[in-house]
């Protein structure tokens, strides 16, 4: 026998058996790289229910470091979120359900990886963890919310539909955030059913962040008067003319004061909320003007975009394109009305830009994310988001606010000793339904430590306006 | 001179494997409180190391890593087993134990493979006789039917025949001349193949097809002989593909597992996704969950593996079964006569296919088919098995050329 034949021929076995074993090696990785990420999440994957149960949730907590919710252990070792007595429908259109049932919303979704995040920076309380057999937690999250301010925004909105959203207008930090109607997060489960019927009334809507039917109303004129400033020369000199309508071909725009205001000039016009004078001034600025300056102030933008950071969805803000849409159309838009549609949450920033000077701070609502020992994950920072307008500019509108809480229409708004920048809207929904009742605002007007943006749905046939509930609010926060 | 420096080569990548283990049984026994964990780690290390000795001390000439290779392969196996059931790893050991024992005896106490070389007629006998009692007396254990049982103690005859045959082949073929000798072994091998098939141990019979495949080359260094093997494979498997449900079902199951995810696609699914959550580096020991991938302590221990020790860790077990069949062909290179050229072959070829399959089946490269993960899946007759043949491989080593 031919030894060496022999000794090649069992190489070619062994060179069969390294393809073998290197196409093991290459379809491994292959599977890892090009489907691992979809077959680890697939639904028959057990070990992600297993994961939301084995680490306990993080804890909640206010501005304060007061609990909000945390979770405790049911007796069969799964668990259930528990709140701070009172906190539950208070902070629910924020912070959201969490339902092994029916899944999570909110902030409770938005940060739920944080949430069963255990992945503990220091390798020696891992060892601990695992010597004392300690439960294994979670991140827990820091709130920039008030908490007694948010339960007072609760209680303030009575038994109104609407939302209030406030913020600290230096730093962008989100004070309270408050939508009813709501439901309750801890009996979420048997709740469902009749929740989730309720279609008017919709428990589970947002409607600080995610309302998209809401028209802005008067309180766009805070944008309109600004545009015009910086536009229009010589606009704060100049007089108009109010007979309490402004008649564009055969539409007539009605102000609410039938005989009218009378010869009036822009600061006036905005005390008084006067729907011809900024008619006029719409249809002077034109369609382009209007867009862009709405679009300064972030109408047209997806918010969750620009502000990537804050995890709860935002509706998007609508200003209508109007060019070859005629005056009737313009001046329409120029208060607010026609297909403009905001969210409080939106218009709680822009309250903060004249509160600050013309700067738009970037909101948040989680100030930090912390280990379950109390180690540092991460800490939000103040930044400046946009700047829509001048500081000058900002001054004057905010003038003009100071005296529509102090003499014009949002006297309701007003707080003994403390000076206060506001606008109303009364905004128009058709269908013979009541006009939703709006408030923006902020105080103190000379270095403003609160903004805030106020509705109540159909808010005019309740006899109680968002003025006299942002007000309420304000006065609470700023009277400690 | 230089045969000592490389002992303590070996024995530094004993010591590796030595300080791997303890430590990994010792996170075991850290997460469960369970003491018994590190006491099981000490003694397979001393069980290791004692074996070592052994070989080292009166029979330094022989391969110097498959008892390096085997052992790290062994202990991963038990600490994986460990993890996931303890109780199945305490039986584990005893099933080592004896294993290595057999190891032992087979390198210090037999006579040289020389003397064995003429007994065809005996190993036929047994090969035959073994697969015969299975067809009479098996029990339907997880769909097929290869179990004997005596008394409490399950095993498979399939396991112990195919060593057999490795030596019926060897012998019959080491003095090959002509192509008259290749007609018994060679309707041997069909009844064996067809005794699987119909056991529905599918994987079995494509390990003894390998090995039979690989021996018949080396024996007749005709290329002509494997090729008509394969046609004639292609032809059964075909065949068998219309005839067996079972089979049919299986290649279903491999081509798309999701659609039968919660029936006959279970466990791959399971299998597949337990890979894919352990990613590249695993959640580490302790943290996955593989035992949602039923009867994972057996033929799926490879997919646990991948998800507590990542790609990586099974890249590494990958690379370690290699390793050792190139070792085993090395000694078969070196072999000193033809028929422990034959054996050391045949035995290579069939850990390196018997790997090869069951890796390829759990990350569905190719169709499942159940058989073991050698040294490292939970079962007795494998783990014996296994170690008698690396005993053989090791005593050809030992007189063979190379050293």
């Amino acid at each position: 026998m031919n030894d060496d034949k022999l000794r090649k021929n069992i190489v070619k076995i062994l060179i069969c058996f390294s393809i073998a074993f290197l196409s093991l090696i290459v379809y491994l990785t292959y599977f890892e790289v090009s489907s691992g990420e979809k077959v680890a999440s697939s639904v028959y994957n057990k070990r992600n229910k297993d994961k939301e149960n084995q680490i306990l949730r993080g804890s909640i907590y206010d501005r304060d470091g007061d609990l909000i919710v945390e979770s405790v252990r049911n007796k069969d070792n799964t668990q259930k979120r528990v709140y701070k007595e009172g906190y539950e429908k208070p902070y629910a259109p924020v912070l959201g359900y969490y339902s092994s049932k029916y899944g999570t919303t909110g902030i409770e979704a938005a940060y739920s990886s944080q949430l069963l995040d255990a992945d503990m920076l220091n390798p020696l309380k891992i060892i601990k963890d695992i010597a004392t057999s300690a439960d294994r937690k979670g991140n827990n999250l820091v709130l920039t919310v008030d908490s007694s301010l948010q339960k007072k925004a609760y209680d303030a909105l009575g038994d109104n539909k609407g939302a209030v959203v406030a913020m600290n207008p230096k730093t962008g930090e989100i004070l309270c955030m408050v939508s009813k109607p709501t439901f309750n997060p801890t009996t979420i489960d048997e709740d469902w059913d009749t929740i989730s019927k309720q279609d008017k009334e919709a428990p589970f809507l947002n409607r600080a962040t995610q309302s998209q039917v809401y028209p802005p109303g008067s309180i766009f004129k805070v944008i309109v008067a600004s545009e015009a400033l910086e536009n229009i020369s010589g606009i704060e000199s100049k007089t108009f003319k109010c007979n309490g309508g402004l008649k564009i071909g055969d539409y007539v725009l009605h102000d609410y004061s039938r005989w009218g205001h009378g010869n009036i000039d822009i600061h006036e016009a905005f005390v008084k909320s006067c729907n011809v004078t900024f008619g006029q001034i719409g249809i002077d600025l034109g369609a382009d003007r209007l867009k862009s300056g709405a679009k300064d102030f972030l109408f047209n933008k997806d918010l969750n975009k620009e502000i990537p950071d804050f995890l709860l969805p935002i509706s998007k803000s609508k200003f209508p394109d109007l060019s070859g849409k005629g005056d009737e159309a313009l001046a329409q838009s120029a208060i607010g009305q026609y297909t403009v549609s905001t969210t409080p949450f939106h218009m709680a920033l822009v309250a903060s830009t004249f509160a600050n000077g013309g700067k738009m701070m970037k909101p948040y609502i989680v100030k930090s994310i912390v280990d379950s020992y109390g180690m540092n994950v991460s800490t939000s920072k103040s930044q400046v988001l946009t700047e829509p307008i001048k500081k000058e500019t900002a001054d004057m509108v905010k003038d003009m606010m100071v005296d529509v809480v102090k003499r014009g229409t949002g006297t309701n708004a007003s707080i003994r000793g403390i000076s206060i920048a506001g606008k109303t809207g009364t905004a128009e929904v058709g269908n013979d339904l009541p006009a939703h009742s709006w408030f923006i605002g902020f105080g103190p007007s000379d270095d403003a430590d609160i903004a805030i943006a106020v509705i109540l749905e159909n808010g005019e046939a309740k006899g109680r306006n968002a003025a006299s509930v942002a007000g309420e609010i304000m006065a609470s926060y700023l009277k400690r | 001179m230089g045969s000592i420096v490389n002992h303590a080569e070996e024995r530094s990548i004993l010591r590796l494997v030595y300080i791997i283990s303890i430590i990994a049984f010792s996170i075991i026994a850290l997460y469960n409180k369970d003491g018994m964990a590190i006491i099981l780690g000490l003694f397979s290390i001393a069980l290791i190391s004692y074996s070592h000795f052994i070989i080292r001390r009166y029979f330094p000439d022989g391969d110097k890593y498959i008892l390096v290779l085997s052992a790290f392969l062994t202990e991963a196996g038990l600490i994986m087993i460990y993890r996931i059931k303890p109780y199945y790893a305490i039986r584990q050991l005893g099933w080592f134990t004896i294993g290595i024992t057999a190891f032992i005896l087979i390198v210090v106490v037999f006579p040289d493979i020389e003397g064995i070389k003429n007994l065809k007629y005996f190993y036929l006998a047994m090969a035959i006789g073994l697969l015969c009692i299975t067809q009479i007396f098996a029990s339907d254990v997880r769909g097929s039917k290869n179990w004997i049982y005596i008394g409490s103690v399950g095993f498979q005859p399939s396991e112990f025949a195919k060593i057999f045959i490795i030596f019926y082949l060897s012998s019959a073929l080491k003095d090959f001349k002509s192509k008259k000798q290749l007609i018994l072994p060679g309707l041997v091998i069909m009844f064996s193949l067809a005794m699987l098939v119909i056991q529905t141990d599918l994987g079995m019979a494509l390990i003894y097809f390998c090995i039979s495949l690989a021996i018949v080359y080396i024996a007749t260094s005709n290329i002509r002989y494997v090729i008509a093997a394969f046609f004639l494979s292609i032809l059964g498997a075909v065949g068998s593909f219309f005839m067996f449900s079972h089979v049919r079902n299986r290649v279903a199951i491999w081509i798309d597992p999701w659609a039968t995810a919660t029936a006959g696609g279970h466990q791959i699914v399971q299998s597949l996704i337990a890979i894919a959550s352990g990613g590249l580096f695993g959640t580490g020991l302790n943290l996955g969950h593989p035992t949602y991938i039923p009867e994972v302590h057996n033929d799926f221990i490879f997919a646990a593996i991948c998800e507590e020790f990542g790609l990586l860790g099974g890249i590494a077990v990958i690379i370690a079964y290699f390793l050792l069949i190139y070792r085993g062909f090395r000694a078969a290179i070196y072999a000193s006569d033809t028929f422990s050229r034959l054996v050391a072959v045949g035995i290579s070829t069939m850990i390196g296919a018997q790997a090869f399959i069951i890796i390829g089946g759990v990350i569905k490269l190719i169709p499942l088919t159940g058989i073991t993960l050698p040294l490292i899946s939970y079962g007795g007759s494998s783990m014996v098995i296994s170690y008698v043949a690396l005993g053989v491989l090791q005593k050809i080593s030992e007189t063979g050329l190379g050293g």
